[in-house]
C-alpha cells in the first residue's frame, strides 16, 4: 500500500485558519478542492472533529517493540510500519479490542504473539478536522492527493493541538504523480518535512513515551557508590514500578500489572533483606514488615489470575473432559474476582497509603528521612560482590545436598535462594563486565524455570485439590468434573516428576566449573 | 474473497452498470473492491476516468508475465479499485486457450491479491466463450441482468441448466430485472406472473432511469452523482440483496 509523504506547515494552528491554510495551497499548487470529502466531514461535525484515532498499545509498548502502530479509526484497524508510516494491514473489528484473541486474524498472525496477555490501550486519542485537495489529470480523474489536517490530542488537561500537517496521498497506479506533487509541496515556504509521526507527536503530547515503561530493571551504578546511595537508587526504581502498576492492578485491566506491582514489592523486600543495614536497621525491620504484608495481601489475586491463565492448557491436558472442567473455571473466575475486590480494598487502604508514602520520603534522592544505615558507606562495588558471592555459594552448598529423595520443602527453598541471586544479578549488572554478567545470569535463568515448573505444578496439583474439596462441600459439582479433577493432578504430577528428572542436569550445569569461573571472575574470591 | 460476476451473454442489458454502481456501493459498506473490467470495449474503465491500457497487454497478464497487482489502478473512490480492460482483451480466448489450465487461469490470476480485496466484481464481455467459462470458474456469485421479456427468461434457464452441469465449484447464479419500463405493459405484466418461489430471480430491480443513462457523462456512480434519485436507491436495494447472497 503507497505511503502518504508528511509536512508539517510554520506557525500555531490559530494563527491561521485551516481554511485559510487550504484555500491559500489550493491557489498556489492548482489543486481541487474536493467537497465530497468536506460533505461526509461536516456530517460528524455535530459529533465533534472529523476523524477519530486512537492508537493503541501495551503498557509497556509491546506493539512498538515489534516495531508497529496500531490504530483505531471507527470500526477499522491500521496496523503501520513504525519507522516509515506505511500502512501494512487495515481490519473491520466492531467490537471491543483489548486482548490477542480479540484481534481479527490477520492482524494477529502480523503481531505474532507480540501482545502476550497484556491488554490494548488507548495511548493517545486524536481527533482531526481535515480538508481535501484533489490533483486532476485531463479526464479529471484524480490522481493525488493532499490531505490538510488539524489534529488535537485529548489529554487529561483538556485538548492540545498538534502542528498542522500536509499529506501527499498517492493513489495506487498513479505514484509518479504523488511523487511530483510532494516536491512541489515541499519546496512551497513554510512547509518542512514532517519530522515525526502523528503517534509520536501525539504520544509526546500525553507525557509518555515508547519505552518509558518495562519491568526490566537497568539502573546505571559505580562501584564507589555508597551503598547507602546505591540502595536508595535501587529503592526508588523499584517504588516508580510499583506506582506505575498501581492503577492498571486496581482497574484489573491486564494480569501483567499486578505481576509487575509483585515483581517490585518481591524486589524489595529481596533488597531489604540482602542489603542489610544500608538504611537504619530500624527502618529496614519496619518496611520488611510492611512490604511482606503487602506481598502477602496480593498473593491470592496473583494465583487465580495464574490459574486461569493456564487454565486452556488444563483443558487441552485432560481431552476429551474439557467440558467437565468448566464448573471449576466458573468457581475459579468467582474466587478471582472475589480476590480482587480484596486487593482493592489494600491498595485503597491508609496503612498502603502511609508505606508508599513513608517509603518514598525514606528513601528519596535529595531529602531522604532515613540516614545511612551502619554499612551505609561502604562502596556498592565491594559490598554486591559479598552479596552475590554469599548468596550463590549458598545456593551452590543447599543445590549439592538435594538428593532423589529430597522433601519438595528443599526444591522451594533453593528456588528463594536462586531468585534472590537473581535480583542481585540484576540490581547490580551495571557493576560487571556484560559478557559474564548475562551468561551467569542464563544459566541461573535455566535452573530457575526448572524450579519454578516443579513447584508450579506442585502448588496446582495442591489447589485442584483444594478447589475439588471446597465445590465438593458447596455441593456445586458433578462426578463427572471431580473425574476430570483427578486427572488433572495426574498431568500436574506428571510435570512434577518431569522436573524433578531434569534438575540434576540443570543444577549440574549451573554448578559446573565453567560457571563457578564466571562467578569468580565476577565477584572473585574463592569458588 | 468474494467474487461476483456481472454477466448475459448479450450485451446492452446494463451489466456494466450493476458492476459499477455495485462496486462502489460495497466499497462505500467498507468491502475492500476490485473491479475487473473484462470487456474490451472498455465502458467501466472509462465510468471511473481511467485508461483503457494494461502494459504489456492482455498476454503479459494472462500467461503471468506481468502481475495483475501491477496493472490495478485506484479509482477516486475510497476502498475501490480498478482493474483497466484493454484493447488486446478481444483476444483473450486464444490468450486462456493457450495456459496450463484454460478454463481456470483467471482464477489463478486473482489468487495473489485475495488478501487484498474482500470483493471481486468481474464485469463481462457479453459472449459465452473460454473467457466465460473462466468467469463461472472464478465467480462465487453470477448476477444476470435481465430485461423483462419471455425470451430473456428463457435465455436465463438455460444459462442456469448449463452452470449445472458445470464441474468444480459451481457459483450462485441469481437474475435480477434491469432497465425496467413502467410504461410499458408487458414489463409490468411479466414480473406480476413470475411464479413466487423463484429463489434465483432477485426482488430488487433496476428501473429505467435517466441518471443511469447519463453516468456515460458524469462517469460517476449514480450513488454519487443523484444519491436520492431513484435509480441510486435501487441499486441500493439490489446491493443489500447481493451482499445477503455472498455472506
Ligand atoms: N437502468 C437503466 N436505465 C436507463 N439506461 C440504462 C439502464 N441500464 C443501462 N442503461 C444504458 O444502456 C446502455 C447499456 O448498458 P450497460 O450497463 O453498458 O450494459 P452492458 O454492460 O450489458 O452492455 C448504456 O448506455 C446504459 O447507460
Ligand atoms: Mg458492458
Amino acid at each position: 500500500m503507497p505511503t502518504p509523504k508528511e509536512f508539517t506547515l510554520a506557525g500555531p494552528q490559530h494563527a491561521v485558519t485551516l481554511a485559510e491554510s487550504t484555500s491559500h495551497l489550493h491557489g498556489v499548487l492548482g489543486l481541487h478542492h474536493d467537497a465530497s470529502h468536506d460533505a461526509s466531514h461536516d456530517a460528524s461535525h455535530d459529533a465533534g472533529h472529523g476523524d477519530a484515532i486512537a492508537f493503541l498499545d501495551t503498557f509497556d509498548w509491546r506493539v512498538h517493540s515489534a516495531g508497529f502502530v496500531l490504530a483505531r479509526l471507527g470500526d477499522a484497524l491500521e496496523l503501520s510500519d513504525r519507522e516509515t508510516g506505511a500502512l501494512l494491514i487495515r481490519a473491520t473489528a466492531t467490537g471491543r479490542v483489548e486482548f490477542d484473541e480479540d484481534l481479527p486474524a490477520v492482524l494477529r498472525d502480523r503481531l505474532d504473539g507480540a501482545l502476550g496477555v497484556r491488554a490494548l490501550r488507548p495511548v493517545a486519542a486524536v481527533t482531526s478536522v481535515v480538508a481535501v485537495l484533489t490533483e486532476h489529470n485531463e479526464d479529471a480523474k484524480t490522481v493525488a492527493r493532499l490531505v490538510v489536517s488539524d489534529g488535537q490530542v485529548d489529554t487529561a488537561r483538556g485538548p492540545v493541538p498538534l502542528t498542522r500537517r500536509v499529506a501527499v496521498v498517492p493513489l495506487r497506479g498513479y505514484d509518479r504523480f504523488a511523487a511530483a506533487l510532494a516536491a512541489r509541496v515541499g519546496d512551497l515556504p513554510g512547509v518542512e518535512p514532517a519530522g515525526s509521526t502523528v503517534f509520536a507527536e501525539a504520544v509526546a503530547v500525553t507525557g509518555r513515551r515508547p519505552g518509558d515503561y518495562s519491568s526490566k530493571m537497568a539502573l546505571t551504578l559505580r562501584r564507589e557508590t555508597s551503598t547507602y546511595d546505591a540502595a536508595r537508587l535501587v529503592y526508588r526504581t523499584l517504588l516508580a514500578s510499583l506506582q506505575a502498576n498501581e492503577s492498571g492492578t486496581m482497574a484489573g485491566v491486564d494480569t501483567e500489572f499486578l505481576h509487575d506491582f509483585r515483581v517490585a514489592v518481591r524486589r524489595t523486600r529481596s533488597a531489604l533483606k540482602e542489603l542489610p543495614g544500608a538504611l537504619p536497621p530500624d527502618v529496614e525491620q519496619h518496611f520488611r514488615d510492611e512490604f511482606r504484608w503487602l506481598g502477602q495481601t496480593t498473593t491470592p489475586t496473583r494465583d487465580l489470575d495464574v490459574y486461569l491463565l493456564d487454565f486452556p492448557s488444563f483443558t487441552a491436558a485432560v481431552g476429551s473432559a474439557a467440558a467437565d472442567l468448566r464448573p471449576l473455571h466458573r468457581f475459579l473466575r468467582a474466587e478471582q474476582r472475589r480476590e480482587h475486590v480484596a486487593l482493592r480494598r489494600a491498595l485503597g487502604s491508609a496503612r498502603y497509603r502511609r508505606l508508599r508514602d513513608e517509603w518514598s520520603l525514606a528513601v528519596d534522592a535529595d531529602a531522604p528521612t532515613a540516614a545511612p544505615g551502619p554499612a551505609g558507606l561502604a562502596p556498592i562495588g565491594r559490598s554486591a560482590d559479598i552479596r552475590i558471592r554469599k548468596v550463590a555459594q549458598r545456593l551452590l552448598r543447599d543445590g549439592h545436598r538435594i538428593t532423589a529423595d529430597s522433601p519438595a520443602g528443599a526444591l522451594h527453598d533453593l528456588r528463594k535462594r536462586a531468585k534472590e541471586l537473581r535480583y542481585l544479578l540484576e540490581f547490580f549488572g551495571s557493576l560487571y563486565d556484560r559478557k559474564p554478567h548475562s551468561a551467569a545470569v542464563s544459566e541461573l535463568k535455566g535452573l530457575q524455570d526448572n524450579l519454578g515448573s516443579y513447584q508450579d505444578a506442585q502448588v496446582q496439583r495442591h489447589e485442584v485439590e483444594g478447589f475439588a474439596e471446597r465445590l465438593l462441600s458447596a455441593g456445586e459439582t458433578s462426578a463427572a468434573t471431580l473425574l476430570a479433577a483427578g486427572r488433572l493432578v495426574a498431568t500436574f504430577d506428571d510435570r512434577q516428576r518431569q522436573a524433578r528428572a531434569e534438575f540434576a542436569e540443570r543444577f549440574a550445569s549451573f554448578a559446573g566449573p565453567r560457571n563457578r569461573r564466571r562467578l569468580a571472575e565476577l565477584t572473585g574470591g574463592d569458588w | 474473497m468474494k467474487t461476483l460476476a456481472a454477466y448475459n451473454i448479450k450485451g446492452g442489458v446494463g451489466k456494466t452498470s450493476a458492476a459499477v454502481n455495485l462496486a462502489y456501493l460495497a466499497a462505500r459498506d467498507g468491502w475492500r473492491t476490485l473491479l475487473w473490467d473484462l470487456d474490451p470495449q472498455a465502458a467501466a474503465t472509462y465510468l471511473f476516468r481511467i485508461r483503457p491500457r494494461v502494459k504489456g497487454g492482455g498476454k503479459a497478464l494472462v500467461r503471468g508475465r506481468r502481475s495483475v497487482d501491477d496493472a490495478i489502478k485506484a479509482t477516486d473512490f475510497a476502498g475501490l479499485d480498478l482493474l483497466p480492460a484493454d484493447f488486446s482483451y478481444r483476444h483473450m480466448d486464444l490468450l486462456l486457450d493457450d495456459t496450463k489450465r484454460p478454463t481456470r487461469q483467471l482464477r489463478a490470476l486473482l489468487k495473489p491479491v485475495s488478501g487484498e480485496y474482500d470483493l471481486v466484481v468481474l464485469d463481462c464481455p457479453p459472449s459465452i466463450s473460454l473467457v466465460s467459462e473462466n468467469v463461472f470458474q472464478a465467480a462465487d456469485l453470477l448476477l444476470v441482468p435481465l430485461i423483462p421479456t419471455t425470451l430473456s427468461l428463457r435465455t436465463f434457464d438455460q444459462l442456469a441448466a448449463f452452470v449445472a452441469d458445470l464441474d468444480g465449484g459451481r457459483p450462485d447464479l441469481r437474475a435480477f430485472f434491469s432497465m425496467v419500463d413502467g410504461r410499458k405493459r408487458l414489463h409490468a405484466e411479466l414480473m406480476r406472473a413470475l411464479p413466487r418461489g423463484r429463489s434465483d430471480i432477485l426482488t430488487a430491480f433496476v428501473p429505467s432511469a435517466t441518471d443511469v443513462e447519463r453516468m456515460g457523462l458524469t462517469r460517476k456512480p449514480v450513488a454519487v452523482s443523484k444519491p436520492r434519485g431513484r435509480a441510486a436507491q435501487a441499486y441500493g436495494d439490489l446491493w443489500d440483496e447481493v451482499r445477503e447472497v455472498l455472506s
